[in-house]
Formats: structure tokens, C-alpha cells, sequence
């Protein structure tokens, strides 16, 4: 009696399809008789027979087998083979029926969930989308308490699936401690899609059953265009409690005693001087530089290439265009915004529009 | 059912049902019975009208037109998808044009070939050359696929009042065949195949998702891709919506247009050449009147001599993985 083997031909696979059999049960093989074909998620290839004699096999065509398992036997005779056939039909043979397909992500959330997945009716592929229902369910189990997960690894909820979310995922893809677990966005037009691998599962509406059912242990928004919504949100996250993050991209450099709060967004090599105070939910775009001992309050945003000089103090919901550059000792007051390129040399009091003077005088053609 | 078993059943019936149907082809008569086996059987039971031929294209496509003006309606059998380039002139200057030419003639001239490679039958006998006939006016382009009623289709293209050429990608021929009708949940794909018409389908795996990806494909390619969009949906959650066409010169399905809408791309995938191709031929179709304003990828096979090593041909032909690549990185890049 000779077993029959698959072997592992294919290194990202644990098991293969039968996509055909050329030596059916009982039949007599020739040694290099190929006696059927596996497909595995790469590749097709032939199982070969090793020896000669009459086969018996544990599947049947279509079915999935484990690679090194045996599945099936080459015997001298076919009385034995035919002995062999009816033990194993009386064995349940050691198959795997193909019925459940899983995506890569499905399958890894239901392993991280514990997920009982049999009571999904569902034709077809299971996705992360049809799991979510299941993830809320599991609220109550105490092994998907946040504080049971390592500390160190932070599942993140993006708000916001604009360009301010490309670069935050582009920032928070290099920490290792965070792991963004999805993005959400009002705008439904957008869900479904994806950036840099992360879906838009849904409306912010999400967010309070998400966490409930935690779906995200940290948040952070990633809207940089409107500090009104980006403070209406964020003060939705601080009343559900859930911990905001901040996304510093590593190339910043951050000096000594520099105080940075919570749900910042902090773009490419940004300066932040010492002493100098950040505050909360503010995004501050690339090469921006603060120098020492500013203060910057919270909800703001800003363009790039913004510079502050020392002691510089920024209050609440402040917009900034690009390349704003402002001296020292002077109050931004809340609720300012200053227009690109502006160059500011007095404190500005709150809810100003500062404007740039332009001195280019546009002409017609008739004029000229 | 085989689809070579398909196709002979399909025309054994046209030769019971319509007494004007002939078959002509090289070495269709038994006991060959054609290179691919579809006529086997067929001349001994039809002796009369399974008419073998001289190797002489031009001359059977030029025999069968006259057959045809008569109140024929002969079904020519070209070898090889490659020898089609010797009917062109009799296509182009008679065939397609007799029946405006000639008040009250038809030309229901039907000419079946095996298209396409992987079998590694080398440069002359692999190649996807249809999309040279597609300029032809009148002239029906048709491509079979695995889920249609083969006999329906058949009959469908022999009563055409001009010519149709029909595609028959040779390595469906062992093909189990599938016929969809309406809207099936196939185990052997693992996706829903919707019947959008008469022989033209679409492939889709969650009706309440949408598409990441608006695919068009035809003929021999179906398989291929629908393996590729689950491969694109289990490792990396794109869906696509693959549509599945029979008439490659046809109105387009309104579901097309739906379903790039959502997608905001649309990706032609065939196995011919990269120049010119047939997905050029459908961006073309979608966009008279309307706006264009979604991605479009071709993918095709490239501008090579198909090699008969199997491994060169593999690397020409678009492969499961290019696919897979291709698409991945298009809808990446969209969605960032």
C-alpha cells in the first residue's frame, strides 16, 4: 500500500482545489501516471503516481484537500484498493468541503474576534463588511475589552476620508504601534472605497456603536479644511471618551519641554521649538515652523510653510493660508484667518480676516 | 456538458430544425471530423450537407456568400482563428455589403473559428484577431462564452439577415459548459452570474456593495477574469463587476454605464494585442453621448508573436497575476 500525499507546492497555501481527476477510483496506474490535478490560490499542478497499482482516494472532484494529509492509496490489487474505497467511505474521509470562502481580512478579524461566522447566510465570499455586525455583537465579551488589549497597539478610526485622511494614514503607516482599522466619511458616495488599503466603512454616525463595540480603541480627525466641523467632531469624540491620537510624521523635529495635547496631525518636517505648547485637534501642514515658547490653542489649521517666530501665541479655531509668517510676541486671536503669503507684524484681535494687499495691477488688453 | 459537445449538439440540431443549413470546413467529414472535433458524427448523419473543403478560405467564405444569397444559410468552419485574415476581402467587399447592394437578398452566412492561445500552438495558430473584423459594417461579431444556450445562440447568429463571424475561444472547448438563466449563485465561480441579455452576462459578488472595478470582457477571457476579481476580492476586498459580452459589435448593456458610475473605471481585458484593441472599441461605444469622466484600462495581450515554449506564451497572454496586479494598482491609486 503506497499513501498518497499533496505536497505543498505552494508556499502561501495550506490547501488545494481538485480541478481534475485523470485515474478515477479503482482504476490502474502506471508509476508518472498523473493521477490529478490541484489548484491551489497561485498554481495547478499534477499529483503523479509513485508506484504502479489501482487507486482509491478520500475526495472527490471539486473537493478541498490539506497539502501533506493523505488522501488517497495505491494498492497491488484492485480487490485491495477496492477494500480500501469502502473503509474509507466508512472513515468520513479527511476532506474539507469547499463551501465558506473568506477574504484575507475576514479571516484575520475573525480570528482576532473569535468570531462564530454560522450564522452569516450569505452566498459567497465573506468580506470585513459582512463581519461587522458580528464584531458589535460581541461587545459584551470581556476578552474584547479595550484594556485587555496590549497597550501599545492602537486599533485607529480615521473621521474623514478626503485628502487630509491620505495624509494622516501616510503619517500613522510608519508607527507600528497603530493599526488603522477603517475610515468613516459623510459622504456616501465614498463608501466602499479605499486609501492606501484602509476602507470607508461608513458615516460618522458609526462612530459611537464602533466604539461601543470596539470596533477602534483611538480616534483622530483627519478633515483639515473646515475647523468648524473638526471641533464639532472632535468634541463628539471627547464626550463618547474615546482617546484621539495624535499623527506626527517622523520627520518632524520636536525640541526640549514642547507640550503637545491630543488629536494633532503634524505633517513633514514641521519644527516645533522648545517650551513651545500645542494644544488639541489641530492640523498643521508640512514645514511649518514654530519657534520657542509659542502657545497654540486648539482647533487650528494651517497651510504649509507657516512660520512663528518665538513667543507667538495662537488661540482657538485659527485657519491659516500658506506661507504665513508671523513675529514675535503677537496674539492671533480666536476664530482669525489669515490669507497666504501674509506677513503679520501686530497682534490680530479674535474673528479677524487678515488679507493680502496684492499690488499687481491687472490690466485689459484694450488698456494696454 | 463539454462546450466542444455544446457546440456539435447545437449544430446537429440547426441541421435537424432548418433544412437550409449547410456546414463547410476542411477535414470537417468523418472520421476527423475538424481539427477540434465539433463536426464528428455530424457527416454521417448529414452526408449531403457537411461539405469538406480545399484549403481555399477565400473560396469557402466566397462559396458560402453565393449559397447564401440563394436562401442558404451555410456555417463555415475556419481551422484556425488565424486563418480568418483570408476571408477579410471576401467579408469586407461581398458578404457584408450584398444585402444593401441586392434589394430583397440576405446574406446569413455564419463563420465559426478557434480563437486565442494558451496551448502553445506558437505564433500562426494562438492568436485573438478579431478585433480586425470589428471595423466591418453589417458584419456581426460574436464571441461565445460558457454560460450561454449554445443551440439558441447559434440559431440567433444563423438567422441574421448579414454575416457573423463567431469567436469560439479554443480552450473553452473542454470547458464544462454553465447555462445561466436569470440570476444564479454559482458554486463553481463563487459569485452571481446575471443573465443581462440574451447571451450577454455579468459576474458580481455582493449586489450591496459597489464595484470597485467596471470590468468588460468576452470569449475565452471570462474565466480568467472572474479568477482574478475573487482572487482581487479575497486578499484584498475589491470587488468588481465583470460583464460578460456576446456581441462585440452590439448596443451596450445600461448596467455598464450603472456600474462605472460607482467604480469610476472602467478595465477591457481580452487577449489580443495591445494595439488598437478591442477595449478601445468599447471605451468608444460608451462614450458617444455621454460624458467621459472615469479611469480606463486596457489590459491586453502584448505586441508580440505569441512563442510556443508555454512559459514565453504565459508571460505575452495577460496571466491571472498581471491581472490581478494591474487592477489592484489601478484601484489603488484611484481610491488615494
Amino acid at each position: 500500500m503506497f499513501e498518497i500525499k499533496v505536497p505543498q507546492e505552494d508556499s502561501n497555501s495550506e490547501t488545494g482545489i481538485i480541478i481534475s481527476i485523470n485515474k478515477p477510483n479503482l482504476s490502474s496506474v502506471k508509476k508518472r501516471d498523473v493521477l490529478f490535478e490541484v489548484e491551489t490560490n497561485k498554481a495547478v499542478f499534477e499529483v503523479f503516481a509513485e508506484i504502479d497499482g489501482y487507486v482509491s482516494y478520500t475526495f472527490e472532484l471539486k473537493d478541498e484537500v490539506t497539502f501533506n494529509t493523505i488522501v488517497g492509496y495505491i494498492e497491488e490489487s484492485k480487490a485491495k484498493a477496492k477494500m480500501m474505497l469502502t473503509n474509507l467511505e466508512k472513515d468520513e474521509p479527511k476532506k474539507i468541503k469547499k463551501d465558506i470562502k473568506l477574504t484575507a481580512k475576514a479571516k484575520k478579524i475573525i480570528k482576532e474576534y473569535s468570531i462564530d461566522i454560522s450564522s452569516i447566510n450569505k452566498k459567497g465570499v465573506i468580506t470585513e463588511k459582512d463581519l461587522l455586525p458580528l464584531i458589535s455583537e460581541k461587545k459584551d465579551d470581556p476578552f474584547l475589552d479595550i484594556e485587555k488589549y496590549p497597550s501599545e497597539i492602537k486599533k485607529v478610526l480615521i473621521i474623514g476620508g478626503s485628502f487630509g485622511a491620505h495624509q494622516v494614514i501616510d503619517i500613522l503607516d510608519d508607527y507600528t504601534d497603530v493599526r488603522i482599522v477603517g475610515i468613516v466619511d459623510d459622504d456616501k458616495g465614498k463608501h466602499g472605497k479605499i486609501i492606501f488599503g484602509n476602507k470607508i466603512i461608513g458615516s460618522t454616525d458609526k462612530i459611537d456603536d464602533l466604539f461601543e463595540s470596539n470596533y477602534f480603541s483611538h480616534a483622530i480627525i483627519a478633515i483639515s479644511g473646515n475647523v468648524v466641523v473638526r471641533k464639532a467632531l472632535y468634541e463628539k469624540c471627547l464626550s463618547l471618551k474615546i482617546p484621539m491620537v495624535n499623527a506626527i510624521d517622523k520627520s518632524c523635529t520636536i525640541r526640549k519641554n514642547v507640550t503637545i495635547g491630543k488629536g494633532n496631525v503634524i505633517n513633514g518636517n514641521t519644527y516645533i521649538g522648545a517650551f513651545t505648547v500645542i494644544g488639541d485637534n489641530n492640523f498643521l501642514s508640512a514645514n511649518t515652523s514654530i519657534d520657542h515658547h509659542n502657545i497654540w490653542h486648539s482647533h487650528i489649521s494651517i497651510g504649509p510653510n507657516c512660520v512663528t517666530s518665538g513667543l507667538v501665541e495662537v488661540k482657538n479655531r485659527c485657519r491659516f493660508g500658506m506661507g504665513v509668517n508671523i513675529e514675535p510676541h503677537l496674539i492671533i486671536g480666536e476664530n482669525s484667518t489669515i490669507a497666504s503669503g501674509s506677513i503679520i507684524s501686530s497682534s490680530i484681535p479674535n474673528n479677524t480676516v487678515v488679507k493680502m494687499k496684492s499690488n499687481l495691477k491687472k490690466s485689459t488688453k484694450e488698456e494696454e | 456538458m463539454k462546450v466542444v459537445n455544446a457546440i456539435r449538439d447545437a449544430l446537429q440540431k440547426l441541421l435537424e430544425t432548418e433544412k437550409e443549413v449547410l456546414i463547410i470546413g476542411q477535414d470537417i467529414i468523418d472520421p476527423y471530423g475538424g481539427a477540434f472535433k465539433i463536426t464528428k458524427g455530424l457527416s454521417s448523419k448529414y452526408p449531403e450537407r457537411i461539405i469538406s473543403t480545399p484549403i481555399s478560405e477565400a473560396g469557402m467564405v466566397g462559396l458560402a456568400t453565393g449559397l447564401a444569397i440563394d436562401g442558404f444559410k451555410p456555417i463555415i468552419e475556419i481551422m484556425f482563428g488565424d486563418f480568418i485574415g483570408l476571408t477579410f476581402d471576401q467579408l469586407l467587399n461581398h458578404a457584408s455589403k450584398y444585402p444593401q447592394m441586392f434589394e430583397g437578398k440576405t446574406c446569413s452566412v455564419v463563420i465559426r473559428t478557434p480563437m486565442g492561445g494558451r496551448r502553445g500552438y506558437g505564433p500562426t495558430h494562438s492568436q485573438t484577431i478579431e478585433k480586425h473584423f470589428l471595423g466591418i459594417p453589417k458584419l456581426n461579431v460574436l464571441a461565445i462564452n460558457q454560460f450561454i444556450d449554445f443551440y439558441e445562440f447559434y440559431k440567433y447568429a444563423i438567422n441574421k439577415q448579414t454575416p457573423t463571424l463567431i469567436i469560439e475561444n479554443k480552450i473553452m472547448y473542454n470547458d464544462e459548459t454553465s447555462v445561466i438563466i436569470g440570476d444564479v449563485y454559482s458554486e463553481q465561480y463563487d459569485c452571481w452570474l446575471h443573465q443581462i441579455e440574451d447571451y450577454s452576462y455579468q459576474a458580481y459578488f455582493d449586489q450591496n456593495t459597489k464595484p470597485d472595478a467596471t470590468i468588460i470582457t468576452y470569449g475565452g477571457m471570462s474565466k480568467i477574469v472572474i479568477q482574478s476579481a475573487l482572487e482581487l476580492l479575497l486578499n484584498h476586498e475589491i470587488y468588481s463587476d465583470i460583464f460578460i459580452l456576446s456581441d462585440l459589435n452590439g448596443d451596450f448593456p445600461q448596467l455598464i454605464q450603472e456600474s462605472i458610475n460607482n467604480s469610476n473605471i472602467l478595465i477591457t481585458i481580452e487577449e489580443g494585442t495591445k494595439t488598437l484593441p478591442v477595449g478601445n472599441h468599447f471605451l468608444s461605444k460608451i462614450s458617444q453621448n455621454n460624458k467621459i469622466n472615469f479611469y480606463y484600462l486596457p489590459i491586453t495581450a502584448s505586441d508580440s508573436i505569441i512563442p510556443a515554449s508555454k512559459n514565453l506564451e504565459n508571460e505575452v497572454l495577460p496571466s491571472k497575476n498581471l491581472i490581478v496586479k494591474k487592477i489592484k494598482k489601478a484601484v489603488m491609486s484611484l481610491n488615494v
